[in-house]
């Protein structure tokens, strides 16, 4: 086998892709020919450098078929206080003081509907944030909660 | 996996771990269609959702994975018929290159490399480099022999080694 013919298939040598004789003839070849090694060794390079600019390109795009499950929590808590703009309304379970005092604090504050024994709401902290509120009780002890704007840290 | 093999996807899990483990080739696959990365995501999220929709009528005695990669390119085809996309073999200015070869990176160089195949080179390049098809199931793939398979793969190669070697010597003789 000359040098032409041995750099030609190379690639097919790399995959796996010669029948029995020429992958016989081809390291013959190479194992005496420089030139022929060198070829053999820049193949190796370009396909890790194929590989590395495919598995760049994968990663920016990454995933690629995103599964429901995969996908990032669509809002936190957080974020939905900020992106208030006029009015969102929420029923929170809220820990009630038992002394009567009209101000509540909602320690973990979740999206859902509780019914609560309480006197009369009138005023609603977050812990560690600000947001204004509005109450309103819609009778048999549920109450509406409006957030209508300010952070929650 | 041994139920993915037989086309027979008993739960939506089998589907999710088949389009695992065939993400990232159907991603290389469509994108050395497309030459463009966004549109090859595309393509996959749209061969992936056809290949969901016809799976009560796949095959099982046929090879599904290479079943799935004949939709991507039939999508890619389609999606290049839309965007009358035109081969980028003449957009190449290797005078230029030549003068600026230092300042070129290895990425760039490749990706330079790859623009000069023609699409059933690059295809065939990118399934059997990476060891994810034979040349019998890229040949089934694509709709052409085993032969030929060979052949574009070795000119493919081939012309991607003599364009680096020609233009970029520097890339060549760092190695």
């Amino acid at each position: 086998m000359n040098c032409k013919k041995t750099q030609d298939l190379i690639p097919l040598y790399l995959a796996g892709m010669l029948t029995e004789k020429e992958l016989k003839e081809l390291e013959n070849h190479l194992s005496t020919c420089k030139e022929c090694q060198k070829h053999l060794k820049l193949e190796k390079v370009i396909e890790r450098d194929l590989a590395d600019f495919f598995e760049e390109e994968y990663k920016k795009q990454s995933p690629v078929f995103p599964f429901p499950h995969e996908k990032q929590s669509f809002r936190t808590f957080k974020k939905i206080a900020f992106a208030i703009a006029a009015t969102l309304i929420l029923t929170i379970s809220m820990m009630l003081l038992k002394n009567g005092n009209t101000n509540l604090k909602v320690l973990n504050p979740q999206i859902q509907t509780v019914q609560i024994n309480s006197p009369k709401i009138q005023n609603l902290v977050f812990v560690d944030g600000k947001l204004n509120t509005k109450i309103k009780n819609l009778g048999n002890n549920v109450y509406l909660v409006q957030i209508q704007g300010g952070q929650n840290d | 996996m041994s139920q993915v093999k037989n086309g027979n996807f008993a739960l939506e899990t089998d589907f999710e771990k088949f389009f695992k483990e065939n993400e990232k080739m159907a991603f290389n696959f469509a994108y050395s269609i497309v030459s463009n990365p966004e549109d090859a995501k595309d393509a996959v999220q749209e061969a992936f959702m056809k290949f969901y929709k016809a799976k009560d009528r796949i095959d099982k005695d046929k090879n599904v994975k290479a079943y799935l990669f004949q939709i991507i390119k039939n999508v890619c085809f389609d999606m290049l018929k839309e965007k009358r996309y035109t081969e980028q073999l003449d957009n190449i200015s290797i005078r230029d290159e030549k003068n600026k070869a230092e300042e070129i990176d290895r990425k760039t160089i490749i990706k330079k490399a790859l623009e000069i195949l023609n699409r059933q080179e690059r295809m065939v390049v990118v399934l059997l480099t990476f060891k994810g098809f034979s040349s019998k199931e890229a040949g089934e793939i694509l709709g052409i022999s085993d032969s030929t398979v060979r052949n574009h793969f070795m000119s493919g190669r081939n012309k991607i080694k003599n364009f680096i070697i020609k233009n970029f010597p520097e890339y060549a003789r760092s190695i």
